[in-house]
C-alpha cells in the first residue's frame, strides 16, 4: 500500500470514528485513533469502523449513557431517520411526477388511494416535526445567541449549508446534463450523475447527523423533551404508514399498469418499478431505524 | 462462565480471539492485532476489536489499565481466564469429536 493511500485510509478511519456517539469517542477515540494510525485500516477495516459505530449506536446495554442522554439520542435517531426517509419521499416524487402516473392514478383507485397514503404520511410527518422538532431548534438558536457558542452557531449552520451546497450542485448538474433518450452517457453518469448522487448522500447524511450534535449541546426542559418524543413517535407512524403505502403503491403499479411499471425511468435506466422497489427498501431501513429509537426511548424513565 | 462469551453472540469469536492474545500478557490494540494476525490468521478490523474490548471489558473480563500515551493496554482477569478456559475446552472437545469422526469414516487421515 502506498503510503498516500495508507494517509487516505487513516483519514477516513478517523472520520468513521466520528460517527460512533459521544459516549463512545470520549472513551476510546483515543486508542482507535493510535491503532488506525499503527495500522491503516483497508477496506474490510472501514467496513468494520462502520459496523462497529452502528452497533455502538444500537446496543441498548452501555452504562455509559445517562437517562436523559439515551432519551436524546432516542429523539435524533428519529428524527434522522426522517429526513433519511425524506430523501426517498423526493426519490419518489421525482419517479412518478409526470402525468401518466395522474392518468394511471385516474384510472386505477388503488394507486391513488397508496398515493394519498403517501401524502398523508408526509403530512403527519410534517406536522410532528413542526410540534416536536422546531421549539428544540428555537431554543438551540437561542442558546447559540445567548452563550455566544460558536461551534453550536456552526452545528445549526451545518444542515442548511450542506442544503445550499447540493442545490447548487444540483444546478449544475441539471446544466451540463445531455438531452436524454433512454439514458444519459456512461461519461455524464461518472463524470456528473454518480458525484451528484453522492453528494446527495452526503448531505442528507450531514441533516440527518447535525440534529443529533445539536441536541447533544442544547439545555432543554424535560417537557421539551417529552413533546420531541411524542412527536417523534408520530414521525414513526407516519414512516411506517409511508412505507406500507410505498410497498402498495409498486406492487398496485406492477398489477395496473404494467407498461409504466417496466419503463426506464431511472438516472441509470433502471426501470420505474425497479427504482420504485429500492425505494420501499431504503424506506423500510428507516422506519427500522426509527422504530429501534422509539424502542430505546420506551426504556427511559422521563419518556 | 463460558455462558458469559456466548452471551456475546456474534462477538464471541472475537473475544475468544482477544481472551486468547490477552493471555499471553498484557497488550494494546495495535499488539493484540498483530498477535491475533500471528496466532489465528485472522485480521481483526479496528470496529471488530473495540466492539469485543467494549463488551468484555462490561463484563468484567478484562481489564484496562493506565493509558500510555494514546495507547491503553488491557489486561485479562480472573473472570476473563475462567471464562476463556471453559470456552476453549468446549472448543477443544469438539474438535476432538469431531476429528475422531472424521478419521473414523475416513475423511482425513
Amino acid at each position: 500500500m502506498s503510503s498516500s493511500r495508507g494517509r487516505l485510509r487513516g483519514l477516513a478511519g478517523r472520520l468513521l470514528i466520528e460517527l460512533y456517539p459521544e459516549h463512545w469517542r470520549a472513551r476510546y477515540r483515543a486508542e482507535m485513533s493510535a491503532l488506525i494510525e499503527d495500522d491503516p485500516p483497508g477496506l474490510r477495516g472501514l467496513a468494520s469502523l462502520l459496523g462497529g459505530a452502528a452497533d455502538a449506536h444500537l446496543r441498548p446495554g452501555s452504562a455509559a449513557v445517562s437517562p436523559q442522554a439515551r432519551m436524546r439520542l432516542s429523539i435524533s435517531g428519529m428524527f434522522a431517520a426522517w429526513i433519511a426517509l425524506s430523501v426517498v419521499g423526493a426519490g419518489f416524487q421525482k419517479a412518478t411526477e409526470e402525468a401518466a402516473f395522474s392518468s394511471a392514478a385516474d384510472r386505477h383507485p388503488a394507486l391513488a388511494v397508496a398515493h394519498d397514503a403517501i401524502l398523508a404520511g408526509a403530512v403527519l410527518g410534517a406536522a410532528a416535526i413542526a410540534l416536536g422538532g422546531l421549539p428544540l431548534l428555537w431554543q438551540a438558536l437561542r442558546q447559540a445567541r445567548v452563550t455566544r457558542d460558536a461551534r453550536l452557531a456552526g452545528l445549526l449552520a451545518l444542515a442548511p449549508l450542506s442544503i445550499l451546497v447540493f442545490a447548487g450542485l444540483t444546478w449544475l448538474a441539471v446544466a451540463l446534463a445531455p438531452a436524454r433518450g433512454g439514458g444519459f452517457p456512461l461519461g455524464f453518469v461518472l463524470g456528473a450523475l454518480a458525484p451528484w448522487i453522492l453528494a446527495g448522500l452526503a448531505c442528507a447524511a450531514t441533516c440527518a447527523i447535525a440534529p443529533r450534535l445539536v441536541l447533544a449541546r442544547v439545555a432543554v426542559s424535560p417537557g421539551s423533551l417529552r413533546r420531541a418524543f411524542l412527536a417523534g413517535v408520530a414521525l414513526t407512524l407516519a414512516m411506517t404508514l409511508i412505507t406500507a403505502a410505498l410497498l402498495a403503491y409498486d406492487v398496485a403499479l406492477g398489477l395496473q399498469s404494467p407498461d409504466l411499471f417496466a419503463r426506464a425511468g431511472g438516472p441509470i435506466g433502471a426501470g420505474t418499478g425497479t427504482m420504485l422497489a429500492a425505494g420501499v427498501l431504503a424506506a423500510a431501513l428507516c422506519t427500522a431505524l426509527a422504530l429501534l429509537s422509539a424502542a430505546r426511548a420506551r426504556r427511559c424513565p422521563a419518556a | 462462565m463460558a455462558a458469559k462469551l456466548q452471551d456475546l453472540g456474534r462477538w464471541s469469536d472475537p473475544a475468544v480471539l482477544v481472551l486468547s492474545s490477552l493471555a499471553g500478557g498484557e497488550k494494546h490494540g495495535y499488539a493484540m492485532v498483530g498477535d491475533i494476525q500471528e496466532m489465528a490468521g485472522v485480521h481483526l478490523g479496528p470496529g471488530t476489536l473495540y466492539g469485543a474490548l467494549s463488551r468484555l471489558e462490561e463484563q468484567g473480563l478484562i481489564r484496562a489499565l493506565a493509558a500510555e500515551g494514546r495507547r491503553r493496554p488491557y489486561r485479562i482477569t480472573a473472570a476473563g481466564s475462567r471464562a476463556l478456559g471453559e470456552q476453549l475446552t468446549t472448543i477443544a472437545a469438539v474438535a476432538d469429536t469431531g476429528l475422531r469422526r472424521l478419521r473414523a469414516s475416513g475423511g482425513v487421515a
